[in-house]
């Protein structure tokens, strides 16, 4: 417990707030906002009577909202996000980035389509919200830093655009990463264990077994239903992987592995994470030349949550990605004898 | 230098917000959107069938017609699908998380299609798209697509009773024709 509140400088927590908005902002963000609005205006009840958001919305009898706050949501949206990406109120900015977020994609969620993709980055923003470290290298702190250097403070511009924070918030984010790839190999060991083992259930999806999204699926001749499918696309690579029953095991034994194992590996040590994130990366190529989900947002995060350490160890050749606290203390020390 | 307690606060907050929820959708399972149990690719029907469900309205004047999808009625036909099988017809497989209704029966089953439904025909309504204006009952219908082909029909909700009645076979109902 004592490790994970050790204070360090860590700089994945600053560098996911900034890297992981600027993404959301260009491609999901101002997209969905303004799918959100040009939605509203065209068709307003095919958002409005989603199942799900019929149910939950309509019970806080706020919905659906007055024509003026619809046309003011989406900027509203885009500014809430901008200051969170710069660091402006950080901490305001980015939950309620994270609630809107949420709120929008679960309109598709209402509707039966669980988009995995980025459910990861919707909970990553409310942790960033929450989690000690987030705003480093945010404009509050220059700010910050601005207003006691004007009064004469002269602490290290360092301890405070991005002072120590506990060790928590980093392997936290590792966690909850890891808790994805956990969820996505149980369900597949729940499932379908002896047939992933053997490669069969992946052989079905890359040889196009899926090749609709509006099929069920359930026992023979029967009037119980079990599930819907995921539909995954039918390509040249994925036909030829699929005719090797052994290729096919090999495939299903490294998903499970790496997908069961990730909080482990996530969490064990900084190599043990770039060896993760070495994998992943290519399991997702893989999964997208293949079945199609590019889950671009989850290599991002997973892409993110080693770039410090790497720079570090590639600038400096030595293996700590953080300045060592202790350091910062006997430096203190010094200065206080001195 | 020792951590702030304001810090250790919100790392319990974030635990609770996240990471616990998190580990209870993977162990019940279920999936609440952002929270998941993540079943995509999981499964397939090796030694199953497929099966493919429409929804035909059948008219005041005898005719039948498939369920228009968007733009005419504004359903998008894959997600109604998807949306009727997890929050109306429910997954016998208890272990999914695909709607799954523990100690479920025929009559809550039944309620939950006629609330379904009900929205269904309410969007329609709200939305000026005159899809049930001359309709009589939305008849479900399964037809399996593989290995064999069958079809059966899976109930039919009378519009002016907002009722929903289970009906068994294919074969039992003389009014639907026979798949070649």
């Amino acid at each position: 417990m004592s490790g994970l509140l050790r204070l360090q400088r860590d700089l994945v927590l600053p560098l996911l707030r900034i890297v992981l908005l600027g993404w959301l902002l260009a491609t999901r963000f101002i997209g969905a906002s303004e799918g959100l609005r040009a939605s509203l205006r065209k068709h307003p009840l095919e958002l409005l009577h989603a199942p799900h958001l019929e149910r939950t919305l309509g019970q806080l009898g706020w919905w659906p909202p007055p024509g003026g706050l619809v046309a003011a949501v989406g900027p509203a949206l885009l500014i809430c996000g901008i200051c969170a990406l710069i660091g402006l109120a950080t901490r305001p900015a980015l939950l309620l980035t994270g609630l809107a977020f949420i709120v929008i994609n679960a309109v598709g969620s209402g509707w039966g389509f669980f988009n995995h993709t980025p459910a990861l980055p919707g909970q990553l923003l409310l942790a960033l919200a929450l989690l000690p470290g987030s705003t480093g290298f945010s404009l509050d702190r220059c700010l910050l830093l601005a207003w006691r250097r004007r009064r004469g403070d002269s602490t290290p511009w360092l301890e405070i655009v991005c002072p120590p924070v506990p060790r928590f918030g980093e392997i936290f984010v590792g966690a909850v990463v890891g808790a994805f790839y956990t969820a996505s190999g149980l369900a597949k060991v729940r499932a379908d264990l002896l047939p992933w083992l053997s490669g069969s259930t992946l052989q079905w999806y890359l040889a196009g077994g899926a090749r609709s999204l509006q099929y069920w699926y359930g026992p023979l001749d029967s009037d119980t239903i079990s599930g819907h499918l995921y539909m995954g696309q039918v390509s040249p690579l994925g036909k030829w992987l699929a005719s090797s029953s052994a290729m096919m095991a090999v495939l299903s034994w490294v998903t499970l592995a790496t997908e069961l194992f990730a909080p482990v590996f996530l969490i064990l040590g900084r190599w043990w994470r770039v060896g993760f994130v070495v994998v992943a990366f290519g399991f997702h190529v893989v999964v997208r030349l293949t079945l199609g989900p590019a889950f671009t947002d989850w290599i991002i995060v997973d892409v993110v949550l080693v770039v410090p350490f790497l720079v570090s160890v590639f600038r400096r050749g030595q293996r700590s990605a953080v300045p060592v606290v202790e350091s910062d203390a006997a430096i203190s020390e010094i200065r206080a004898r001195l | 230098m020792k951590p702030a307690w304001g810090h250790g606060v919100w790392c319990v907050v974030a635990s609770l917000l996240l990471f616990v929820p998190n580990v209870a959708a993977v162990v019940v399972p279920f999936e609440a959107w952002p929270y998941t149990c993540a079943p995509m690719f999981a499964a397939s029907p090796v030694d199953n069938a497929l099966y493919l469900p429409t929804f035909i309205l059948e008219k005041k004047d005898g005719s039948t017609e498939p369920l228009p999808t968007l733009p005419a009625s504004g359903i998008s036909e894959w997600l109604f699908k998807r949306a009727f099988l997890i929050e109306a017809w429910g997954s016998d497989d208890p272990s999914t998380s695909f709607g799954h209704v523990d100690d479920d029966t025929a009559a809550k089953r039944a309620a939950r299609i006629e609330r379904f439904v009900q929205a269904m025909i309410r969007h329609t309504r709200r939305s000026k798209r005159p899809v049930f204006d001359d309709v009589v009952a939305l008849r479900i219908d399964l037809e399996q697509t593989q290995p064999v082909k069958s079809k059966r029909v899976l109930g039919r909700y009378v519009v002016a009773a907002h009722h929903f009645e289970t009906r068994q076979r294919l074969e039992h109902q003389h009014s639907i024709a026979e798949v070649p």
